[in-house]
């Protein structure tokens, strides 16, 4: 069995490689296949390529031309659990990004490890869209690790320092100082400052650990900071 | 300078644009260097996916070597950008309404390459790498010239920050006028030859300003992609003119820099001749050179120009239109008061086969050709496709040596003058 599934990994790599580089146009794979782990596939070549170039392009659109890509967005929708966290898993790692308004769905399953894949998803999807999906999800449950870690990812520069400057606030703002401390931009300092002088006692303890992430051990008075 | 942005706007995204708000972001993006070329369906798919963000003066909005995945576009409010090396910082840029920033990190995965500041008050439309890729990823070629404009960017800013001292070389620079009465002569391409020319001899004090209304077309010719323009300087305020007019001058990777007038046709009606004049007062104290691509009208900006050229090339092709065309024009200039030793005549075959020949043109023009420029081909079609500038690729064409002997004939009077003037 395991020398199958090696063999079936090989040769899922080899395909996924041809297409990337050019050499075949299309790129036929199971979907159902539990025995296969394609979203690991897909990773592996985000991380050769890069998730923005040509060549990821190209297994895409080789995805496309199969109907596999509408095949992922609609699994979002079965009925089993498990097939929406595959599907969940396999849209982010193609970044699929037609497929946000589905995840932005399964953030309010009752099942956690689902609402767990689709942040995750979300957070490896990235942009605008799929960051303030995670921001809305954050306004209805409480800070969970795993929604902070994929609002960090998804969010675009200056996502979540206008979040934190947002009047009114829209947000819940303990959540994005944490965020914008794992993001760890310079950007974020002045927005954490001002929340470290006028949030809320959980805002202020959430900004000072993002301020401490970022570098700025000290809070630094306001008129220093320029 | 502040250390960190203060921004403010609602959560981006949260509500759906008015009709109204992607109609003003549209003309925001139609106006940035690459994106102006998108089709309006693209335009209106962008307008709705990008986040507008409001900046404060002397806010930082991004950070040298910090990562990036957005494309900032100005709406309005200059922005200052500023390359640092510890102790100091060179400010290399300074964008205005309608040019972005922050391509550099998105397109080509690298950290940012200079700190971007807000000069005052600043409106900015975000784009990011997800929403970009998600309405333009089938777009290959709007990508892959995205991304060459990202590379020149990089690779002028570098530039500019090693020739961060070049106004100090040397005093008033020297305003040559290339003008050919007659559209087609090839006045553009020799005028490019020319810069090449000059700039191998003079490495940073070379400049091209094309101004070949309405279509100005030499950055083209060079391989290079315009981000700004003289039009766009025409409301730029008097103390950041001088920084915005050098912020939009264009490298060429061989040496050579070039100054676009206008970006689209209808801009050319910003240029001015107090325009010309305040431009040309600036790149007289930068540059050594400074050749300029006239268009064939005899308008107020024209003779703004030759007005302050000190060498007037009247270039013609070997027919008869071109040839009477040139000596009316050189009868003008005559009267107009430019002295004869500083006017030239070039004559350049366009084709194998001349209508007229080299004895008939100077018995025409009642004076002798300076300069010939034999027929060279396909090469220039080809240099331009290439991005080449024949003069510093292959200088055994034809184009490049009369390019070089028009550039002996120009330094030769140059210092001669100068001598003179002593």
């Amino acid at each position: 069995m395991k020398v199958r599934a090696n063999f079936k990994r090989s040769t899922l790599r080899r395909s996924v490689y041809l297409v990337a580089t050019g050499g075949r146009e299309t790129l036929n794979v199971d979907l159902s296949d539990a025995g296969v782990d394609l979203p690991r596939a897909f990773d592996e070549a985000a991380a050769q390529f890069g998730a923005y170039s040509v060549e990821f392009q190209r297994i895409a659109m080789g995805l496309k031309r199969t109907g596999a890509y509408d095949t992922v967005v609609d699994q979002l929708a079965a009925a089993d659990p498990l097939r929406r966290r595959r599907s969940a898993r396999l849209a982010g790692a193609l970044r699929l990004e037609q497929a946000v308004p589905w995840l932005g769905g399964l953030l309010r399953a009752t099942d956690a490890q689902t609402r767990q894949a689709a942040a995750r998803a979300l957070g490896r999807i990235g942009g605008a869209r799929s960051a303030e999906i995670l921001l809305r999800a954050a306004c209805r449950r409480p800070m969970t690790p795993s929604l902070v870690i994929s609002l960090a990812h998804a969010s675009p520069d200056l996502f979540l320092e206008t979040a934190l400057d947002s009047r009114p606030v829209e947000a819940p703002r303990e959540v994005v100082a944490v965020a914008a401390g794992l993001r760890r931009r310079m950007a974020s300092v002045r927005p954490l400052l001002d929340l470290l002088a006028s949030g809320t006692p959980r805002e202020r303890a959430a900004a000072r650990r993002a301020l401490r992430s970022l570098g700025v051990a000290r809070p630094v008075p306001r008129g220093m900071a320029a | 300078m502040s250390a960190v942005a203060r921004i403010s706007s609602p959560i981006p995204g949260s509500r759906k644009p008015s009709l109204h708000e992607v109609i003003r972001r549209i003309a925001v993006l139609e106006r940035a260097p690459v994106f102006f070329a998108l089709p309006e369906k693209a335009l209106r798919a962008l307008a709705r996916r990008v986040r507008r963000i409001s900046v404060r003066a002397g806010d930082t909005v991004v950070y040298q070597g910090e990562p990036g995945d957005t494309i900032f576009f100005i709406e309005h409010g200059p922005c200052r950008v500023v390359l640092q090396h510890a102790p100091t910082e060179v400010a290399v840029a300074m964008l205005a309404e309608g040019d972005l920033f922050g391509e550099g990190a998105c397109m080509l995965s690298r950290p940012q390459q200079a700190s971007v500041y807000a000069q005052s008050d600043c409106a900015l439309l975000a784009l990011d790498r997800s929403s970009l890729f998600a309405v333009l990823g089938r777009d290959r070629d709007f990508l892959a010239e995205l991304t060459t404009f990202a590379r020149q960017r990089v690779d002028s800013f570098a530039a500019m920050e090693s020739r961060a001292g070049w106004g100090a070389v040397h005093g008033e620079g020297s305003v040559v006028a290339m003008y050919a009465p007659r559209g087609g002569a090839g006045a553009t391409c020799l005028s490019l030859n020319l810069v090449g020319v000059l700039a191998m001899r003079h490495p940073g004090q070379v400049i091209l300003l094309d101004l070949d209304l309405p279509y100005a077309h030499a950055a083209l010719l060079a391989g290079l992609v315009p981000a700004s323009c003289l039009a766009r300087l025409a409301d730029a305020p008097p103390d950041a003119f001088e920084e915005l007019l050098l912020s939009a001058i264009l490298y060429h990777p061989d040496g050579p820099m070039i100054l676009a007038g206008a970006l689209r046709p209808e801009e050319a009606d910003a240029i001015t001749a107090d325009l010309i004049t305040r431009a040309l007062a600036v790149l007289r104290r930068t540059f050594r050179y400074i050749v300029v691509d006239l268009a064939p009208a005899v308008s107020e900006p024209v003779l703004a120009c030759l007005d302050a050229a000190e060498q007037v090339v009247v270039v013609t092709a070997p027919d008869l239109s071109s040839v009477k065309s040139a000596g009316d024009a050189l009868q003008i200039l005559l009267e107009l008061g430019v002295p004869d030793g500083r006017l030239s005549v070039v004559l350049n075959h366009r084709s194998s086969s001349a209508a007229v020949e080299r004895a008939t043109v100077e018995r025409l023009l009642h004076r002798r050709v300076d300069v010939e420029a034999a027929f060279d081909g396909a090469r220039p079609d080809i240099a331009a496709l290439k991005g080449q500038i024949l003069s510093l690729t292959t200088q055994r064409s034809e184009i490049a040596k009369a390019a070089a002997a028009l550039a002996d004939l120009l330094e030769t009077r140059s210092s001669a003058r100068i001598g003179g003037s002593r």
